[in-house]
């Protein structure tokens, strides 16, 4: 079960997704995969909802009441 | 080498900066020219040298950490401190890593010893980036989206320091790879100064990463 997504961004690629289901999944991600700027976000968990918005410069989180 | 008002002095080597224009800039950061223009009417980044303006790799280096911060949702006139610091690190990863992302010039000898103990330490390149051995953090992070960036040595820091619904992170060392392959010559050369030796008779080379 995803627990965590990773939006990030790499040299190659503007955007990449990846589902995670751990922290530990999570850290092995950002070890391995050389991005410049990454969010992630617990979308298991009980906290706020937030959106993704995603355009050229780059993602931005928004709180469920902004969307 | 013409000395400028960019060079600087490390143990007694003499370095320099590589310097990039807007439309470099542009391409190793992503700030667009009529951001930087922008930017540097705010005072949030320097005006640079000449026409049209260029900046030192250190500079691009702060600018760097300080546009991505700003996609985080960190305004540049918070980010000036923080990215200093950033960038000293990033710079250090890109010297570490990328094959000729250092240039140095000097007699034979003294070149071939200065690669030999580049090659076989850090310490050349953290004295050279200005950041210290305590201070080479990978990642730049906060949680929620919202107050300061912390610095961690590795992703096991991040997680031990809290739970989270949202992680916001920057990874220096792939900025410092990206900053060094995407400009596509060195960011600093390092002048090793003799008085015995004719200029004539130096090398230059480039440092493998």
């Amino acid at each position: 079960m995803t627990q965590y997504r990773f939006f990030l961004t790499t040299m190659a690629t503007p955007i990449i997704d990846v589902a995670v289901e751990s922290l530990g999944e999570l850290a092995d991600v950002m070890e391995r995969r050389r991005f410049l700027f990454g969010t992630a976000i617990d979308v298991g968990g009980s906290g706020p909802d937030y959106g993704v918005v995603i355009s050229t410069s780059g993602i931005r989180m928004v709180s469920e009441v902004e969307l | 080498m013409n000395r400028t008002n960019s060079d600087f002095l490390v143990d007694g080597y003499i370095c320099t900066f590589a310097k990039f224009k807007p439309g470099e800039v542009h391409k190793l950061t992503g700030m667009t020219p009529a951001l930087q223009r922008l930017w540097k009417r705010r005072g949030q980044m320097p005006l640079g040298y000449g026409d049209p303006e260029p900046i030192t790799a250190r500079v691009v280096a702060e600018v760097y950490v300080r546009h991505q911060l700003a996609l985080a949702g960190l305004p540049p006139s918070e980010s000036a401190d923080i990215a200093a610091k950033a960038a000293q690190i990033v710079l250090w990863f890109g010297l570490l890593s990328i094959n000729g992302a250092c240039a140095v010039m000097g007699p034979k000898h003294l070149v071939a010893d200065f690669i030999d103990q580049f090659m076989n330490s850090h310490h050349i390149a953290t004295k050279l980036s200005g950041v210290t051995p305590e201070r080479s953090f990978r990642y730049l992070y906060r949680f929620g989206g919202i107050g300061p960036f912390h610095f961690a040595l590795g992703s096991d820091d991040i997680f031990n320091a809290s739970t989270f619904t949202l992680l916001t992170v920057l990874d220096l060392e792939t900025m410092g790879n990206s900053l060094a392959i995407q400009a596509g010559r060195p960011l600093l050369t390092v002048e090793i100064p003799s008085d015995t030796v004719p200029r004539s008779m130096w090398e230059r080379r480039l440092v493998a990463g």
